[in-house]
């Protein structure tokens, strides 16, 4: 796991250079693209709008084969990145995260309480009075 | 630490001043703005700027260079969504309940609700018909700001400025960030993670606090009911503000539009989804639990 993670922050780094350093050489590739008619059979085409890179890896017991792929905006920012594993592109696999510009976590919390030197909580505001009393009202009525 | 606490805009006010107390002249000044601020844009009173037009025919009305600058932030906030977010849908508030005399139940033909258009060009506004304003998701990190400014004009320097959970932090004296934690949607006792504010503004908003029955506060006014694949935001930006904008704007739209929005406040945040997952942006500084 922690191979393949790190092939995918490699690869993503690799990718995020190659886009800036060649920005203006993409806006142009697109526009020209922009007539082709995307397949989706082929590892080598790429949808318009979209760019891909195949990374290899060896694991215990053989190799890793991950595609990665980033939707470009007009503008040659990132909008989106998807990773496949190539050997097995049907096969739901939990550990293939796709994120948009971030990361998708389970953040579990932990207890306000239990936390030192903090000089503020941050929170949603707290309702009014005529809101709590009306709210009050509303559910003895239910 | 001094602080100064009050009332205001629907919520407590604390302020805290790294080493000094805030002086009586200060205090007016602050209190005085908030006042004349939500006078002039809560929704809840019926003679504020953002109610004045709720009978008023289609045509062009000069409006205030404070109303005109944050009907313009919020035209910003509506291109950046999509027109998801928009400040016309306080008649769609109104509708669902959640009215100056907190009805708290939607009326049956809230489904007829028809969103008003608006255009603002300088200090003359453009309406199609009568429209009720709702500057809720923006208006208080601007207040924020405007009182931290007002601050500074007392040339106090190292403050937090608290209006509800909502903030703008300088640094404390001697350069060090506020250590502020963030509570978990939902689940009051608990925080989600915790962040060092140093001349940022931070804004946190959940679904669940103004909730009556089916119903909270953050409407989709395309679709007419509540938005619920979002049920907590927090953003992080240059100025509270921004960040405050930045958390509607989480709310209004969807993952695939958050880089785009982020660039444009120059934001960080947290999408905590209804699913159990958060979004974390990669410029997300703060620890997360």
């Amino acid at each position: 796991m922690n191979n393949r993670r790190n092939v995918l922050i490699l690869g993503i780094a690799v990718l995020i250079i190659v886009l800036v350093y060649y920005r203006d050489d993409l806006i142009v590739f697109f526009k020209q693209s922009a007539e082709i008619s995307p397949t989706t059979n082929s590892l080598d085409v790429v949808l318009p709008g979209e760019l891909s890179a195949v990374a290899r890896y060896n694991v215990p017991g053989g190799e890793g084969v991950l595609r990665f792929i980033l939707a470009v905006d007009n503008s040659g920012f990132i909008t989106n990145v998807m990773t496949e594993d190539v050997l097995n592109p049907n096969a739901s696999n939990e550990k293939l995260v796709k994120f948009s510009e971030g990361l998708l976590l389970t953040i579990k919390g932990k207890k306000l309480s239990d936390l030192k030197e903090v000089d503020r909580v941050g929170t949603s505001s707290l309702t009014t009075k005529a809101f709590n009393s009306a709210l009050t009202e509303l559910k003895a009525k239910l | 630490m001094k602080e100064f606490s009050f009332s205001g805009l629907g919520t407590i006010w604390r302020i805290t001043l790294d080493s000094l107390e805030l002086k009586d002249d200060a205090k007016k000044a602050i209190l005085y703005f908030v006042k004349e601020f939500e006078a002039s844009f809560s929704r809840f009173l019926p003679n504020s700027e953002t109610n004045s037009f709720k009978k008023s025919l289609a045509g062009k009305y000069k409006i205030s260079k404070e109303f005109a600058f944050l009907l313009s932030e919020a035209n910003s906030l509506r291109t950046l969504t999509k027109c998801v977010y928009d400040p016309a849908v306080g008649g769609l508030l109104e509708m669902a309940g959640y009215d100056d005399k907190y009805r708290m139940k939607p009326l049956s033909n809230i489904k007829e609700f028809i969103l008003p258009k608006w255009t603002v060009d300088g200090d003359i506004i453009s309406i199609d018909g009568p429209i009720a304003f709702d500057l809720g998701g923006i208006g208080k990190g601007y207040c924020i700001d405007q009182v931290s400014n007002i601050l500074r004009s007392f040339d106090y320097k190292y403050f937090l400025v608290d209006a509800g959970g909502d903030m703008f932090a300088t640094a404390k004296e001697g350069g060090a960030p506020w250590r502020v934690a963030i509570e978990y949607p939902g689940k009051p006792d608990l925080a989600a993670g915790v962040i060092n504010l140093k001349n940022q503004g931070l804004a946190v908003s959940d679904s669940f606090r103004r909730r009556w029955g089916k119903w909270h506060h953050l409407l989709n006014p395309q679709l007419k009911r509540p938005i619920e694949a979002v049920v907590g935001v927090v953003a992080v930006a240059d100025n509270a503000f921004k960040a405050d904008c930045m958390t509607s704007a989480l709310f209004f739209s969807n993952d695939t539009q958050y880089a785009t929005i982020a660039r444009f406040y120059n934001a960080s945040y947290l999408v905590f989804n209804s699913d159990g997952k958060t979004n974390v942006s990669s410029n997300w500084k703060g620890e997360l639990f």
